[in-house]
């Protein structure tokens, strides 16, 4: 809506704080692939959010196994094969977007 | 010369006086009445300033309260929010309307409205309330058959296709004549020759998927991603195989570990292939419905 949005969030003080060693380990991983590793050749996904920040998402929100699993899926899908469809809303920029609450098994 | 100039100031001096005098600094009066306020809301609803439309009916409200287009101004609020976007305030603001103006002309469309936000809110079982109430209250209104068709669609939101036709039903056994009554015919039609829609099984797609990787996806329509599931899932396996074979099991062991999340998300995607597929089957029809009554929102 146009006009003054509600009060300003800051984006860490929202996250709690976490404490699950396995879902540290993976998240650190992924965070190290994306501050080191992938600005090496750049944005080459074709989803949105991108297969690390779907991970990423998918392993702080839904738990280590799942979000793997879930991460595992998505790299698979994230092929030559790749092609818009009704499972994907295709964005402007003319990338799939694919969020981790489209592939939680719910109909 | 010197009397010509003489008489001249003697000519200015005699007409100062009718020079009309200097006026003291304007002051306009700014006189706010009901009709300025609300002219001022408008505008800016009509300019899709939702936020500022907001204030201004609210400030209506506040200097009139007793006026009798207060249920209009707070119908507005109501409208203003749900044109933003903000179904949560826009719920609030109806149902308030309902209550304090039962008898005005807005109720029944406040109703439709709340119907509507709840709606968006997915709070599927309120809306259908709210529908209820607007043709149960004012069946005569303009809203009431649109309720009527917003609650069949609700019912198909919520897996429930028999009660979609019911309310269908109700619609043409309720407004014979309306304009749609052709249309609905046209959806109940639809329906019937969709009772059962094709489904793909999750559960079978995964399964299919643990004894051949990507057989799933295939199953579920995603051959492409079939076809790259068992490429990865083969070369994983067959490298942990033939590592075993050559008695490497530390290599067994990395590669099958690195490979084991594949083998399960393969599993997981499969199943949620055949997921999607079902949800883009239902979807389909929902947009065939919504085009077949011409009911936009």
């Amino acid at each position: 809506m146009k006009g003054p949005a509600g009060p300003a969030r800051s984006p860490i003080g929202d996250r709690e704080l976490e404490t699950s060693s396995v879902r540290l380990v993976f998240l650190g991983a992924i965070e190290l692939f994306q501050k080191r590793i992938s600005p090496i050749e750049g944005p080459r996904c074709g989803f949105s959010p991108s297969c690390s920040a779907f991970g990423h998402q998918s392993v702080r929100e839904y738990g280590p196994v799942r979000g793997v699993m879930m991460t595992a899926d998505r790299l698979m899908r994230d092929s030559i094969f790749l092609e818009p469809g009704p499972e994907y809303t295709l964005l402007p920029n003319g990338i799939l977007f694919d969020p981790p609450s489209r592939n939680l098994l719910n109909e | 010369m010197m009397i010509r100039l003489l008489a001249r100031l003697l000519l200015l001096v005699a007409i100062f006086p009718a020079l009309p005098a200097p006026l003291p600094a304007a002051e306009k009066e700014i006189v706010i009445t009901e009709e300025v306020q609300l002219t001022l809301a408008d505008a800016f609803m009509a300019e899709g300033e939702y936020y500022r439309a907001i204030t201004e009916y609210k400030k209506f409200l506040f200097l009139f309260p007793d006026s009798e287009k207060a249920d209009y101004a707070l119908f507005r609020v109501g409208l203003a929010y749900y044109r933003g976007d903000e179904y949560e305030n826009a719920a609030h603001t109806f149902a308030t309307v309902r209550e304090t103006y039962g008898r005005s002309r807005y109720a029944a469309d406040s109703g439709y409205f709340e119907g509507l936000s709840l709606w968006k809110l997915g709070r599927f079982d309120r809306a259908e309330t709210a529908f209820d109430g607007v043709v149960a209250t004012d069946p005569a209104s303009e809203v009431a058959p649109l309720a009527l068709l917003g609650k069949s669609i609700v019912s198909y939101d919520q897996k429930n296709i028999p009660g979609c036709r019911d309310e269908l039903e109700r619609f043409l056994a309720s407004y014979p004549k309306d304009r749609r009554a052709d249309n609905v015919r046209e959806t109940i039609a639809l329906l019937d020759n969709n009772r059962e829609l094709p489904r793909k099984s999750p559960v079978l797609a995964g399964v299919m998927s643990a004894f051949v990787p990507g057989s799933g996806y295939m199953y579920a329509g995603r051959t492409g991603d079939g076809i790259m599931a068992l490429i990865v899932n083969g070369l994983f396996i067959a490298g942990t195989v033939a590592a075993i074979h050559q008695e490497n099991y530390a290599v067994a062991g990395i590669v099958g570990g690195i490979g084991l999340p594949f083998y399960v998300g393969n599993i997981y995607g499969s199943a949620n292939a055949a997921t999607k597929w079902n949800i883009g089957v239902r979807k389909e029809l929902r947009g065939k419905i919504a085009v077949t009554l011409d009911y936009r929102f």
